[in-house]
């Protein structure tokens, strides 16, 4: 079987990534991750498609961390499709960006993100955050188990 | 008045003819005062619409005299179109009905050119009812209608240009917040790799080379705080106020609060006295007064003790905020360039500051429709004034 995904990373600055990517390292959080470079490539890793088609929906990344700004499609994007799906929906999903646009904010607690956090420019303060993420969704947090990812028709049969 | 009385007893038009003198004179009287009256074009119909008397008013109003115009039916003081949908027909009739009928509208004098009337038509009925006639005042408005249609353009020009600047407004603070916001991620970047160069490669590098180092960290550290000030600056411009009665002293009380971390280890005098209430945005008053007391504690840091001083006083139509330092003032010669983004009027060597503090007060003042000044003098304090509205109790 292969590795479990534990962190999802879709964000398009190689050096916000190496940056977050380091960071986790440091604290052990980062031996599962994988990093979707925009958001098709996220949407094709999250559904199981194009070069991710051997993955299963069974095998949801633990947590994903999402920016906002990307080319191709957009965070706002890739977390309706996460949420509109039976096989995604219950998914945590984390938005991590650089914006504070009010009207972000409101779309992404509309779409229902699990949590939103601006990625702040003071470096030790950016490297709380990502500890804290990690240490939260990984370590503290109970993960949905299978029964959240079966469509809402399949669990009532 | 008489007149009609001596109508009412007599019933016969031939008794009229041997009214007493005074009353014919009266009648004459009459008769003079409506055709001398040049104001107002007082006419009368005869059931038909035909012009039976004519004044000066009229002849003035309608370019018309008398000799020319009695016996014509009125239609043609009306524009043609008018009177292709029988207005002036139709005038008749419901002034027949209801006894009156006010109009405006525009109107055609005898040499073709139009003008502006406001028109009265009554019916003129006797004792029994029977209809005899019109009496028709007609007044010029032409003037009246030319400035409120200025009025009207003037308005709409203003309402437009208020538009364009509104949006022009929006786009620029979409721009700057825009701006500000993009410059974060690069920013990031810079202090994180070079802190990651310091930590990891610290060991390795000489003296010199760490040197630039910490330059460029402190650099990037800088301009953190300008982007974040800007950024404070463009959403102070965007957001709408929200007002509602505040007591300043539970403001400046939050202020002070949230400034402790700068006041720890130094020696400072406050003098604060009672401030009023009014109706402001308390979280950006709020700013205000932290903005304007950090200042006073930045610039008394070379003073042991320090002395900052806030309270009121009462200016022309409202009250005056004022908080006053000991600090080492500025030059009165400079104050144009207090309020403006980036102007600073000291050094950074001898103080800190990204310059957007001061012009962050200015917008919330002005949004709530206060004013703001200083007062000083190199080395010997300053004070900041603001107004806000007035005191609510």
């Amino acid at each position: 079987m292969a590795q479990e995904i534990e962190i999802l990373l879709a964000d398009d600055s190689p050096a916000d990534v190496e940056l977050t990517v380091r960071e986790l390292r440091r604290h052990k959080l980062a031996n599962h991750i994988h990093v979707a470079e925009d958001g098709q490539e996220a949407l094709d890793f999250i559904f199981c498609r194009g070069p991710f088609k051997d993955r299963s929906f069974a095998q949801p990344p633990r947590v994903i961390l999402l920016d906002l700004k990307m080319p191709k499609v957009d965070g706002i994007e890739v977390l309706r499709a996460i949420r509109s799906d039976e096989r995604t929906r219950a998914i945590p999903v984390v938005i991590l960006t650089s914006s504070r646009e009010q009207r972000d904010v409101i779309d992404g607690y509309k779409l229902g993100v699990n949590a939103y956090i601006q990625k702040p420019v003071d470096f030790d303060e950016f490297r709380k955050v990502i500890e804290q993420i990690g240490m939260f969704w990984l370590v503290v947090n109970e993960a949905p188990p299978p029964g959240a990812f079966v469509g809402s028709d399949q669990t009532a049969s | 008045m008489r007149n009609r009385r001596q109508r009412t007893v007599g019933k016969m038009p031939a008794r009229r003819t041997q009214a007493p003198p005074d009353v014919r004179q009266s009648g004459e009287r009459f008769r003079l005062l409506v055709e001398s009256v040049i104001d107002y074009a007082i006419l009368m119909l005869d059931p038909e619409g035909r012009v039976v008397s004519w004044n000066a008013g009229a002849e003035r109003l309608k370019g018309y005299r008398a000799s020319e115009i009695i016996g014509q039916h009125f239609s043609r003081f009306y524009p043609p179109e008018d009177v292709e949908r029988h207005k002036p027909e139709y005038e008749l009739e419901k002034a027949a009905a209801d006894g009156r009928l006010e109009d405006e509208g525009w109107r055609v004098r005898k040499d073709g050119s139009i003008f502006w009337a406001n028109v009265v038509i009554t019916a003129l009925r006797d004792e029994s009812g029977t209809l005899h006639g019109f009496g028709k005042v007609t007044r010029d408005l032409t003037e009246r209608k030319r400035a409120e249609e200025e009025i009207r353009q003037l308005n709409d020009d203003l309402r437009r240009r208020t538009e364009e600047l509104t949006s022009t407004n929006a786009d620029l603070e979409a721009f700057s917040y825009s701006v500000a916001h993009d410059l974060r991620a690069p920013l990031r970047q810079v202090l994180g790799f070079s802190k990651i160069l310091t930590e990891d490669y610290g060991p390795q590098l000489d003296p010199g080379a760490r040197r630039c180092l910490d330059r460029v960290q402190s650099g990037a550290q800088q301009m953190g705080r300008l982007v974040d000030d800007l950024l404070n600056l463009a959403k102070v411009g965007r957001q709408p106020l929200s007002r509602e009665i505040t007591s300043l002293n539970v403001v400046l009380d939050a202020a002070l609060q949230e400034l402790a971390p700068e006041c720890s280890g130094r020696s400072i005098e406050w003098h604060i006295r009672d401030l009023f209430s009014t109706q402001c945005d308390p979280g950006l008053m709020k700013q205000v007064f932290v903005n304007l007391l950090s200042n006073a504690l930045k610039y008394t840091r070379p003073r042991d003790p320090a002395v900052v001083e806030v309270g009121q006083t009462t200016g022309k139509d409202e009250p005056v905020v004022f908080i006053r330092d000991n600090g080492v003032g500025f030059d009165m010669q400079h104050a144009g360039k207090l309020f403006g983004v980036f102007q600073r009027l000291h050094k950074a060597r001898d103080f800190e500051g990204t310059g957007v503090g001061l012009a962050t007060v200015e917008r919330i003042i002005r949004k709530h429709g206060g004013r703001v000044w200083a007062e000083a003098e190199p080395d010997r304090g300053a004070m900041f004034c603001f107004t806000v509205g007035p005191a609510t109790r």
